[in-house]
């Protein structure tokens, strides 16, 4: 450490990057980063002083060469310190800049593998940007979060974390989430991504959870209100030189699933709603041509879950035809399959019929794939 | 395609079961279905209702151009709602929260699709005149462009309108049509320029009769008769203004009528208002404030003055009369009166005389009309027309009507008498209101008219005037005898300065005689230069044993009057003169001279009423049979 700071002495003057001086070290450090990322040899360093000064972590034995590279560095950090570093960060995300080099800094930061400190302090430090309404630290978050992944691990807790702070923990949702779509539409759309998987998905537990009512309102007036938020995703992203931009992902195939698996569960009319703007967003899409809006193996995923539903009905001797439910499912399945395909944003669509006509019978639906299997 | 069909149906039925439990659902299955079914109305339709039902006027706007647009004119459903949307937008100052929502919807229509609306809805309201035009006017208010190619279509509807509901067609051309078309009116037939604006014209003059101001109906006749001259193409005329002398309106008519060909129309038309308005001007001052009650003005003859010297046989003048300066109004109603009779003239001569009398007809305006004929039948000395005349005019009080026969025999230069019976009528119908004495009543020489207030003043002066015009002459015959003297000195205190000459003639006539009986003395004679006179003369006549016969006692009655003269009478001669005689003379000289401030107007119309058959004796000369001299 001592040997990587003694190589950069020209970058780094000994009295603002001392330890002791937490966290002015740190905001100092933040500032040399600016440079140093710029240049691709220079990331171990960054990586160093990131981990040392910013973090404050330290490798389980010091000098320990062959264990460096495996073990995750501990961090040292008491609540005080995550507290201001925290503070540090929204100021320095708040302060005028590129958004190529915030971006860069936001993602040297937190990469796809963090220790459970970062993470948490991570989570924290998205949750206070929304309710401070940070637009620069959340449209970063947003960057970040698509090129992480919206369904890996570390996004899925940044989304469960808002999801506590902000509904769970609170008795009326905050205006700051009810905003969030405003400040930050690209995090607020990956942040739907994320959250949508969170629930009605049979892949994560065993029975259908519906999300928290105050999180199925807030989405929906989401949608309702902002007819292209969904759309916000396929914004090119601002990445450092070399950078390769990972794939959008919309969060229309997640809430479809919600919606159609929704009547299972519940019967609030909130879904009519979300369902109904769904289907403005999907007609929205012709113009762009955008033809993996609907993931086919996302759909894949709700014909599962009928068939899961439809097996137990037959366990109970009960016809699906007439099951008010299971009608009501595929009544919003084949309203939003029609809209899909008349926009043309379904890929693999002779083998998406096929699949759908081997469900039991809806009137709706029968009439969708008659219409487009000729 | 049966199938689709069921298909499409089921769709909307679904829509329909759910619109009012879940909206959004419903509307689900109608963006679904319109994906499958764009061009089905009753889908469009639906969805239109959805918005509707959910008062978002955007939304329902678009649904509601779609169906404007590509479904015009098949459904029921459709003219519904547009009935709807065009009863909200004619009243939107007072709508129900349901038509709100139409007015505002409609703000949000595409010009375009706004415009669309009101056409089809024209072109689809049959037989309903009413709703069309009220639909024309709407789209005027909101595309004024659109009223310069479809005002004429409008404009025949009103004209056929008028037909059936003058009232109703005529109020809405005048008030909300005209006001939309003044900049920019269209061209029209002749014919129909014509139609409209008698229309217009009958419409205010109906305001102008039931209303007291009037400027802003003439203002507004004379701005709708620039608008049908523009759509006519005619010389403009002036516009209105309350200020400007009639001269000028009518040397513009004359100056217009010198560059058109004859019986043109814009003279006409020009002619017509102008007469109109004139006559308005006179038949309106005619009434006027005095004291405060409301008194009409009548046009009666004037008196023309007679003078000894004269050679007797005046050539009566061929020139029209003129008007006397009698009261303040006499010069506005005279000008009022001669612009009226100018343009009547013009407007009856060949070119005009058919189409103006059959605007005439048109017009509301006979009781105008038929005054204005019998004031111009005597103002030309037209005496039987004027007596044909009278007939029609059966609104007039007897009082008028007995003013107007006593006119037109004074016209004539003799009084008859039914002249002398309206006099007396006259004098038994007499107003309340006292007014003041006239100048100018009666003129040298030449023919004369008055403007006569109905009041106390004027009415006595004129029927005394009409009697001592009548008596006068006979002072300068022989042998007048003293009771026609002593009653026309009587009626000369009314005004003693009026005819100097006349007194002066009857005490040089009184002071030749030895006696004179003059019985009315201590009745009527109250006058202190009569008084004067009369004393002067007594005393100095001391020495020629002149003798002045009196009636000591007030006459109560006309029959006291006329009964036994010589019994009660009092002889106060100056032959050895005694110094009763004398006293006598004194007291009833104080005790006339002691009313000298009494109201000489009630006096004399007591007189005429008292006297009256001593007066019918006077001018009629023989012994009338007086009795059957009959207060009708």
């Amino acid at each position: 450490m001592s040997l990587s700071v003694d190589n950069n002495k020209s970058l780094l003057r000994k009295g603002d990057m001392k330890l002791d001086n937490y966290p002015t070290c740190a905001v100092e450090a933040l500032t040399r980063l600016e440079t140093l990322i710029a240049s691709r040899n220079k990331q171990n360093m960054v990586m160093q002083i990131i981990s040392e000064y910013i973090f404050l972590e330290r490798t389980a034995k010091d000098g320990d060469v062959r264990n460096k590279s495996q073990a995750l560095p501990i961090s040292q950090m008491n609540l005080f310190q995550e507290f201001q570093l925290i503070i540090a960060l929204i100021e320095y995300f708040s302060r005028p800049g590129r958004d190529a080099t915030r971006n860069a800094i936001f993602l040297s930061l937190f990469g796809s593998h963090l220790n459970p400190q970062r993470s948490k302090l991570l989570s924290r430090l998205i949750s206070t940007a929304v309710s401070g309404s940070v637009a620069p630290l959340l449209s970063s978050a947003g960057t970040w979060m698509q090129q992480v992944g919206c369904k890996t691990p570390l996004s899925l807790e940044v989304a469960q974390n808002i999801v506590s702070d902000f509904i769970s923990y609170s008795r009326k949702t905050p205006e700051q989430l009810k905003q969030l779509p405003m400040v930050g539409p690209h995090f607020a759309a990956n942040f739907m991504v994320a959250v949508a998987d969170l629930y009605l998905n049979e892949q994560r537990s065993q029975s259908l959870n519906p999300p928290p009512d105050a999180l199925l309102d807030t989405i929906t007036e989401w949608m309702t209100e902002n007819p292209t938020l969904c759309q916000a995703s396929q914004q090119p992203l601002v990445l450092p030189a070399g950078a390769i931009a990972m794939p959008f992902a919309t969060p229309l195939a997640g809430l479809l699933r919600w919606v159609v698996l929704a009547p299972l569960v519940s019967n609030r009319t909130a879904y009519s709603n979300l369902h109904l703007s769904l289907l403005r967003a999907l007609q929205q899409l012709v113009s762009s041509g955008e033809s993996t809006a609907l993931p086919s193996q996302d759909l894949m995923q709700i014909v599962k879950s009928l068939q899961n539903y439809c097996a137990r009905l037959g366990e109970s001797k009960t016809n699906p035809e007439a099951d008010a439910a299971y009608q009501k499912c595929m009544e919003r399945f084949a309203q939003a399959v029609q809209i899909a395909l008349s926009s043309n944003c379904i890929s693999n669509q002779i083998q998406l019929l096929c699949v759908l006509e081997s469900l039991p019978p809806h009137k709706l639906m029968k009439i969708v794939i008659s219409a487009h299997k000729k | 395609m049966a199938n689709s069909e069921e298909n499409e149906l089921y769709m909307v039925k679904e829509a329909q079961s759910l619109r009012k439990t879940d909206p959004c659902a419903a509307m689900a299955w109608i963006i679904t279905a319109k994906t499958m079914y764009p061009n089905s109305f009753n889908l469009q339709y639906e969805a239109y209702l959805l918005e509707r039902d959910g008062k978002n006027y955007e939304e329902a706007a678009k649904c509601f151009s779609v169906i404007a647009t590509n479904f015009p004119n098949q459904h029921t459903e459709l003219w519904q709602e547009i009935n709807a949307l065009t009863n909200a937008l004619r009243n939107e100052n007072e709508n129900t929260p349901e038509q709100e929502f139409y007015v505002k919807m409609y703000k949000h229509l595409t010009p375009e699709v706004q415009h669309n609306i009101f056409m089809h809805t024209i072109n689809h309201s049959g037989d309903n005149l009413e709703q069309c035009v009220y639909i024309y006017i709407l789209m005027f208010n909101k595309f004024p462009k659109s009223a310069i190619t479809q005002a004429p279509r409008l404009l025949e509807m009103l004209a056929e309108g008028m037909k059936t509901d003058p009232d109703l067609y005529q109020r809405i051309l005048v008030e909300e049509v005209l006001p939309m078309i003044q900049n920019k009116p269209p061209e029209l037939s002749p014919n129909l320029a014509c139609r409209l604006y008698t229309s217009s014209l009958e419409f205010y003059l109906r305001q102008i009769m039931d209303e007291s101001d009037t400027a802003d109906a003439w203002k507004n006749i004379f701005k709708v008769l620039m608008i049908c001259g523009q759509m006519m193409g005619w010389e403009p005329f002036l516009p209105f203004s309350k200020n400007v002398n009639q001269n000028v309106y009518w040397e513009k008519l004359v100056d217009i009528l010198s560059g058109s060909p004859a019986g043109s129309s814009q003279v006409l038309f020009y002619a017509t208002t102008l007469f109109i308005y004139s006559l308005h001007g006179y038949i309106r001052n005619c009434k006027l404030r005095i004291e405060d009650a409301e008194v009409s003005h009548v046009l009666v003859e004037g008196f023309m003055e007679w003078s000894p010297e004269g050679d007797g046989s005046e050539v009566p003048s061929m020139e029209p009369p003129k008007f006397s300066l009698t009261t303040a109004i006499s010069p506005e109603l005279s000008k009022a009166f001669l612009h009226a009779a100018q343009c009547w003239q013009l407007l009856n001569t060949d070119q005009f005389q058919r189409d103006f009398s059959q605007l005439m007809l048109a017009l509301p305006l006979a009781p105008w009309i038929s005054r204005f004929l019998f004031d111009l039948a005597i103002y030309f000395g037209h005496r039987d027309e004027a007596n044909k005349l009278m007939a029609d005019m059966t609104t007039q009080s007897s009082l008028v009507q007995s003013l107007q026969i006593l006119s037109l025999n004074l016209m004539q230069g003799s009084m008859t008498l039914q002249g002398f019976q309206c006099i007396l009528k006259i004098i038994s119908e007499l107003p309340a209101t006292q007014g003041q004495l006239l100048e100018n009543m009666s003129l040298k020489g030449h023919r004369h008219m008055v403007f006569l207030p109905l009041t106390r003043s004027a009415l006595v002066q004129y029927c005394v005037g009409a009697i001592i015009s009548r008596l006068s002459r006979k002072v300068y015959e022989p042998n007048c005898p003293d009771r026609l003297l002593g009653d026309l000195l009587v009626l000369q205190q009314l005004n003693l300065l009026n005819d100097v000459l006349l007194t002066q003639q009857i005490f040089s006539l009184i002071k030749q005689r030895k006696s004179f009986n003059l019985r009315t003395l201590s009745t009527y004679i109250i006058a202190i230069d009569l008084i004067e006179e009369l004393s002067h003369i007594w005393n100095t006549q001391l020495e020629d044993n002149f003798e002045l016969t009196s009636s000591p006692i007030s006459s109560g009655t006309p029959t006291a009057a006329s009964g036994a003269v010589g019994s009660q009478n009092r002889r106060i001669g100056t032959r050895g003169a005694d110094k009763g005689a004398r006293d006598e003379f004194k007291a009833i000289t104080r005790q006339q001279i002691a009313r000298c401030n009494e109201n000489v107007i009630t006096l004399l119309a007591n007189f005429i009423s008292q006297e009256h058959l001593m007066l019918a004796q006077h001018i009629f000369g023989i012994s009338q049979p007086v009795e059957t001299i009959v207060i009708k």
